[in-house]
């Protein structure tokens, strides 16, 4: 056994190796920075977004538009807690010991399939939210039929266009993810 | 980058370069995943405390990292595009038939680490890193006792592939 563990040492010492590109290594450390800050300002300005519209446009929306711009804030304020809970083993760092290792990136992986889905079932709740609106202001008769006509036919075109644009992407992802977990499961 | 951290990264370069050739078969993904290892490395050196050997703390890097690449990579194996390319990277030296030889069973041993489980690999290829028993243990999580029956199993079939090379 202690001949066969010396040759195998040898043998695996003498194969030949590269050398990474540390050019390369400084360019996407950079990359990976910027992104990281983009990310960061891109999470403050969509959560931002409902505050903001608030405090601008306070005293020239009716009280139901406040209830519902309220009621927005609350629920993607739910959901994105939802999502820092899902992410939560992401946070985790490489140097977990190996074997600690490969299970958080399983459970990351069954995470991100959650959170996929989670984003394809937007795509069915986002139009229940446009409706619940219009239908709201229809019902309270806070908007004229014309208006209420036009931001109807706005809505709509906007869910046409990117709901089912984001449902193929969660599907995507979802499956992809999935593809990785097996794969993963494979080879441990 | 400081000057420590490139100096560093150059001296276990190839360490990194082995650890990558344990997950990755083709060269030009296998040269992307050591970006990614060194990378990963780079990042994680800042936040080294010293409780292990640099060696050991940079060797766990390495490996949790080729794991992340060896799951994504099933993106690239269901590609039309991919395409593989294994040999190894040309040599400078005088081929010699001992250098032949020697060369199959280096790509034997490759083969042959690329096809263990991914826990037995890190123990494998740890220890032909040169790290103790406890140093192997602590890094992957396991006792003593796994880590030494891993050893003797992997490494006798390893031997007895690369025994029946040339």
């Amino acid at each position: 056994m202690s001949d066969n563990s010396n040759q195998l040492e040898s043998l695996w010492q003498k194969q030949q190796t590269s050398a990474p590109d540390l050019t390369l290594l400084k360019k996407t450390w950079r990359s990976v920075k910027i992104k990281q800050k983009l990310y960061l300002l891109s999470d403050v300005f969509a959560f931002s977004v409902g505050p903001l519209i608030l405090f601008w446009f306070y005293s020239s929306l009716s009280p139901y538009q406040i209830f519902f711009v309220i009621i927005t804030l609350f629920i993607s304020a739910g959901f994105t807690i939802y999502l820092i809970w899902l992410r939560r083993f992401s946070f985790l760092g490489d140097h977990s010991a190996t074997g600690d290792y490969l299970e958080l990136l399983k459970s990351q992986y069954r995470q991100n399939i959650k959170i996929a889905q989670a984003s394809k079932y937007s795509a069915y709740i986002i139009p229940l939210i446009f409706v619940s609106f219009l239908f709201g202001g229809y019902w309270f008769e806070i908007f004229e039929l014309e208006k209420l006509a036009q931001k109807a036919l706005w809505l709509a075109l906007a869910s046409i266009v990117s709901l089912p644009m984001l449902w193929i992407w969660a599907d995507k992802r979802a499956k992809r993810f999935e593809q990785e977990l097996a794969r993963l499961e494979e080879l441990v | 980058m400081s000057k420590d951290f490139e100096a560093t990264l150059k001296e276990y370069s190839p360490v990194l370069s082995r650890v990558a050739s344990s997950y990755e078969a083709d060269l030009h993904l296998r040269q992307e995943l050591l970006q990614e290892i060194s990378l990963a490395v780079w990042q994680a050196l800042v936040k080294f405390k010293g409780d292990s050997s640099l060696k050991t703390y940079i060797l766990r890097i390495a490996h949790n990292r080729a794991v992340n690449h060896v799951a994504y990579r099933v993106k690239q194996l269901n590609s039309e595009s991919y395409c593989e390319v294994t040999s190894p990277l040309p040599s400078n030296k005088i081929s010699s038939e001992q250098n032949t030889i020697q060369d199959r069973q280096i790509e034997t041993l490759l083969h042959g680490v690329r096809q263990l489980s991914i826990q037995n690999r890190q123990v494998v290829t740890m220890s032909m890193e040169g790290l103790s028993y406890q140093e192997i243990a602590t890094v992957c999580g396991l006792t003593t006792t796994n880590v030494g029956a891993i050893l003797n199993r992997a490494k006798k079939e390893l031997a007895e592939k690369v025994q029946n090379v040339g």
